[in-house]
C-alpha cells in the first residue's frame, strides 16, 4: 500500500502540493503527466531521497515520512538504471540482497539470464533497464516505484516485462507506482493518477 | 613558445645531466636522500588521502554553513611562498607553542626529523588532494548514492560499496599529483629539516658548494623520478577516457 496524506515540498522554485491519494496493496497504478509535472519528485518523495515539508507518507501500512531510504522497503527504477558501472550484471542484481542468490529467477523471468556475468558498460539501453528493475526486485520490496523504466525497450519486451512483472506482484503483492506516458503500460493497471504543475488533478480506476 | 619554455630546460637537464645519473645512483648521500624523499612523500599523501578525502567528499556533496570557508582553509597554502609555509609551521611547532611542548613532551621533535619533512611536505601537497578528489567525488552521480540506499545500503555503506569504488581512480590520481608535488617540494622543507635531506634539498646544497657540475647529476635524477608519476597519472587517465560506463 502507498498513501500520501497532504503531501507537500518544495524543490529550488518547484514544489508538489497538497498530494493525497491511496494505492492499495498489491495494486499497481500509473502516474502520467506532463513534463515537470512532479511525477519525479512524487516518487523521490516516497522512495526518501527528499523530505515533504508537510503531509505523511505511508508504504505498507508504515508511516516512512521521515525514514532513511534503507528501511522504507521501497525499491526504485530510474529511467536511465544507474547501474553500479564497478560490478558485473549478476552482482548488481544481488546488490540488495546480501548474499542470497536470487540472480538467477529473476533474470530467467525477464529473459536476461544469459547477461548475468556481463559488465554493464556492455549492455543496451533496454537491457540495463531490465537489470536495473531485477535489481530493485531483488531485495524484495513492498512498493516498487518505476520512474519510465520500460522507456528504452521494443513493444515485445515492453509488455513481457510487464506480464512478469504482474506475477510476480501476484506472488509477492508489492505495489507498484508506475510513471510512464505510454497507454499500452497501462495494460496492467488497476488505477491512474494525474499530475499537473505540482498537484495531483485526478485519480481514476482503469 | 610557451611549450618551448617549458620543455627545453627540463630536457637540456636530463641531457646534460643524464650521463651523471649512474654516478648519483651510487652515491651514498644520493641513495639516503632518494629514501627519505620517497618514504616522507609517500607518509605526506597517506595522511593527506586519510585526513583530506572526507574534507574532500564534503565539499563536493554536503550544504552546510561554513562550507565556503574550509573550501577557503583548503586552498589557502597553494597561494602562500613555501619558505613561508616552513616558516608557519615552525612556528606552530617550536617550545614556545602548547602544541609544540607537548609534542617535545611526547618525545616527537618535528625540527631537523623526517616528522618535520612530511609536515612540511602535507602543509604544501594536501590542498591539491583535496582539489583532486572533490573533483573525482562529484563525478559520481548522487543518484548511484541514492539507488544504493533503497536497496538497503546506509549512507556509510553507500559510500564504500558505491562511491568510493566509482571514484577510485580519481582518488589515484589525486594520491599520484599529491606524491609527485611531495617529492619535488624544497621551500617549505628546507625550513624545517635542512637535515636528513631530501633529493630537492640535496641539489641544493651541491648547488651551493659545488655549483653546477655537481647539483646537475642529483637535479637530473629528481627529473626522472618524477617522471614516473606523470606516466602513472597518464596511464591511469587513459584508462579512464577508454572504460564505457
Amino acid at each position: 500500500m502507498i498513501e500520501c496524506r497532504n503531501v507537500s515540498v518544495r524543490v529550488g522554485n518547484f514544489g508538489l502540493h497538497d498530494v493525497s491519494f491511496v494505492i492499495p496493496t498489491g495494486a499497481h497504478a500509473v502516474l502520467s503527466g506532463p513534463t515537470a509535472s512532479g511525477k519525479t519528485t512524487l516518487l523521490e518523495l516516497i522512495a526518501g531521497a527528499i523530505m515533504p515539508t508537510a503531509g505523511r507518507i505511508m508504504a505498507n501500512g508504515t508511516d516512512v515520512t521521515f525514514m532513511p531510504p534503507e528501511v522504507r522497503r521501497v525499491g526504485l527504477v530510474p529511467q536511465h538504471g544507474y547501474l553500479f558501472p564497478h560490478l558485473n550484471v549478476r552482482r548488481n542484481i544481488e546488490y540488495g540482497t546480501a548474499g542470497k542468490s536470487s540472480a538467477d529467477d529473476l533474470s530467467r523471468g525477464f529473459g536476461i539470464e544469459h547477461l548475468l556475468d556481463r559488465p554493464v558498460a556492455s549492455l543496451s539501453g533496454g537491457e540495463r533497464q531490465l537489470v536495473a528493475l531485477c535489481r530493485a526486485l531483488s531485495p524484495r520490496p513492498a512498493v516498487l516505484l518505476l520512474d519510465e523504466s520500460f522507456s528504452a525497450l521494443d513493444v515485445a519486451l515492453r509488455s513481457k516485462a510487464l506480464r512478469e512483472l504482474a506475477i510476480l506482484q501476484g506472488d509477492r503483492e508489492f505495489t507498484v507506482l508506475h510513471v510512464t506516458h505510454l497507454e499500452s503500460d497501462t495494460s496492467v493497471a488497476a488505477a491512474r493518477l494525474e499530475m499537473r504543475d505540482g498537484t495531483l488533478q485526478q485519480v481514476r480506476s482503469l | 613558445m610557451l611549450l618551448l619554455f617549458l620543455a627545453v630546460p627540463i630536457i637540456l637537464l636530463v641531457v646534460l645531466g643524464g650521463a651523471g645519473i649512474g654516478g648519483a645512483l651510487r652515491d651514498h648521500d644520493m641513495i639516503a636522500a632518494l629514501e627519505t624523499t620517497f618514504v616522507t612523500a609517500t607518509i605526506a599523501t597517506f595522511l593527506a588521502a586519510l585526513c583530506g578525502s572526507p574534507i574532500a567528499y564534503a565539499l563536493s556533496r554536503a550544504k552546510f554553513r561554513g562550507r565556503a570557508l574550509i573550501a577557503a582553509i583548503v586552498d589557502l597554502p597553494l597561494l602562500i611562498p613555501h619558505p613561508v609555509a616552513g616558516i608557519a609551521i615552525l612556528l606552530l611547532v617550536s617550545r614556545d607553542t602548547a602544541f609544540g611542548s607537548t609534542l617535545l613532551d611526547m618525545g616527537l621533535r618535528v625540527v631537523g626529523t623526517p616528522a618535520g619533512i612530511v609536515a612540511a611536505m602535507l602543509f604544501v601537497s594536501a590542498p591539491l588532494y583535496v582539489s583532486a578528489a572533490r573533483e573525482a567525488f562529484a563525478r559520481v552521480d548522487r543518484r548511484y548514492e541514492f539507488v544504493a540506499r533503497t536497496l538497503g545500503d546506509t549512507s556509510w555503506s553507500a559510500f564504500r560499496r558505491v562511491t568510493f569504488p566509482m571514484a577510485r581512480r580519481g582518488l589515484a590520481s589525486a594520491a599520484i599529483v599529491t606524491w609527485a608535488r611531495a617529492v619535488s617540494e624544497f621551500g617549505a622543507v628546507v625550513v624545517l629539516a635542512y637535515n636528513p635531506k631530501v633529493v630537492s634539498v640535496l641539489s641544493y646544497d651541491r648547488f651551493t658548494t659545488g655549483g653546477l657540475r655537481d647539483a646537475l647529476p642529483i637535479a637530473a635524477t629528481l627529473v626522472v623520478v618524477s617522471i614516473v608519476p606523470l606516466l602513472a597519472l597518464r596511464a591511469l587517465r587513459y584508462d579512464r577516457s577508454n572504460e564505457a560506463v
